[in-house]
């Protein structure tokens, strides 16, 4: 079942200098697309107009849930705020205005934010404010309050980008896990050639803001991707 | 411009050596009087600075381009700029006219004042909160209040409290001259003293003026630093040179 329809996108900041051109993507229920291409071809720019976060100058981009998890480049937490409560900003859409406004969370989100965390191997760091946190356990936290979003699809902007390799493998795999466990559609940002090869589903390459190439991520390689992008 | 004024020129030498003979020894006799109307002033930059914050922090967020739409920001920043380019001065006068003589109109004048600079430097410390971080709260269905209270207030917590203790010190010193125009405090007595050419006793109202301004910074200092997280630099070892062995 299809969860995400991108037809005949373009865009552009300032009305003149294009960062999308004719972009055109689909991504079904439970599947896993990596977005690859050179830095400035139009990746972030994509995710974030598939999160509502930029309009299109034209073109359609249809959803079949507006439940959307977003995670940030940089992760976006409060950092001010400890582990917990940045995942249970993720209930906000659901929680009451005035209720939220307060602080006033119900005890079935808390208990589900605390179950995130415990998923994700930080229940023990649930009241640590997030700016004591390491590189890895902000990742996590990040994780854990897209997911508490209950989304149906989840866009992540090069969410492992910064971490080493063993921490970027462990967050992937967990990542994927889960939304594959609940049937989560995965769209996401990325770099690395292996980690996309041992995580993603399928991957769309995106040169000057045309998608260049889609492929099987099973096929991806680093000679077929500089083919690709030269 | 007068500088060749020689006659005149020298009339004014004489005459600021006979008002320094006048100035001292200062008149200790006026010290309760004065400490009563210090304490006045400091009750009317507290009281005043405290009313100023809390208005500033909903002006502030109303003011956030990252946050509401331009119909709801143009207008409120245009307000605070011109509650700005009024100086304190005038907003005691104003007071004075609307509430009478007395420390009301002084603590009104602070805390109007207080709201258009507290607010405008609170709106800028918002805008610096990482759009990352706006972006994923907007993504899970954070409404523009939502925003402001989870993202925005928590990301600049540190700024909000280090320009309230700025404003604190600038507000007591700002509110010893707002008696000049009878809006209460130390200044009431201030310009009664120079009328009435009580010299001495202006010179122990200075003092003790200063003495309380040194006070209130030492204090505000030492609040400020157990509010906010201190970044201790550790003194830098040495390195020897010298020959190997």
């Amino acid at each position: 079942m299809r969860i995400l329809e991108v037809r005949d996108l373009h865009f552009s900041y300032d009305g003149l200098k294009p960062v999308l051109r004719c972009v055109n993507l689909v991504l079904e229920r439970g599947e896993a697309l990596a977005l690859m291409g050179t830095s400035g071809a139009g990746k972030t720019t994509l995710l974030k107009i598939v999160a509502g976060l930029l309009y299109p100058y034209e073109g359609v981009v249809k959803l079949s849930s507006d439940r959307v998890g977003y995670i940030p480049q940089h992760f976006g937490l409060v950092k001010n705020l400890t582990a917990l409560q940045n995942v249970l900003l993720g209930s906000l859409g659901r929680v009451g205005k005035t209720s939220s406004l307060l602080g006033r969370f119900p005890r079935h989100e808390v208990e589900r934010a605390y179950g995130l965390l415990e998923a994700v191997g930080l229940a023990h760091l649930s009241e640590r404010k997030t700016a004591l946190l390491s590189g890895g356990e902000r990742q996590r936290v990040a994780v854990a309050r897209a997911l508490m979003q209950s989304p149906s699809i989840l866009l992540a902007d090069e969410f492992v980008a910064d971490l080493d390799v063993a921490n970027a493998i462990d967050i992937m795999r967990l990542t994927i896990d889960v939304c594959k466990r609940s049937d989560i559609a995965v769209l996401m940002t990325m770099h690395d050639a292996f980690l996309v090869n041992r995580f993603a589903d399928r991957v769309a390459v995106l040169k000057e803001g045309r998608i260049a190439a889609e492929m099987d991520a099973k096929t991806v390689d680093v000679d077929r991707l500089e083919a690709v992008l030269r | 411009m007068g500088f060749t004024d020689l006659p005149r020129l020298s009339k004014g030498v004489t005459n600021l050596l006979q008002l320094s003979s006048e100035l001292f020894p200062p008149n200790l006799q006026d010290v309760p009087a004065i400490l009563n109307a210090l304490f006045e002033t400091i009750q009317i930059a507290f009281v005043g600075t405290i009313i100023g914050f809390i208005l500033s922090i909903p002006a502030a967020a109303l003011a956030l381009r990252t946050a509401f739409p331009s119909y709801i920001t143009a207008p409120t920043r245009a307000l605070l700029a011109l509650v700005r380019t009024i100086p304190a001065l005038f907003w005691a006068v104003i007071f004075v006219i609307a509430v009478g003589l007395g420390p009301l109109a002084g603590t009104l004048a602070v805390s109007v004042y207080s709201l258009g600079y507290l607010s405008k430097l609170y709106y800028e410390a918002f805008e610096a909160v990482d759009q990352d971080t706006i972006d994923a709260l907007r993504c899970a269905g954070a409404s523009s209040l939502a925003l402001v209270r989870y993202a925005v207030i928590p990301e600049s917590l540190n700024a909000i409290f280090s320009q309230l203790f700025f404003m604190f010190e600038y507000n007591v010193r700002a509110s010893t001259v707002l008696g000049f125009v009878g809006a209460g405090g130390v200044g009431f007595l201030m310009i009664n003293y120079i009328e009435t050419l009580r010299y001495s006793s202006l010179t122990t109202i200075i003092i003790l003026t200063l003495t309380v301004v040194v006070a209130v910074d030492y204090v505000s200092g030492r609040l400020r630093k157990m509010v906010l997280p201190e970044v201790r630099l550790k003194t830098p070892t040495k390195i020897r040179t010298g020959p190997m062995t």
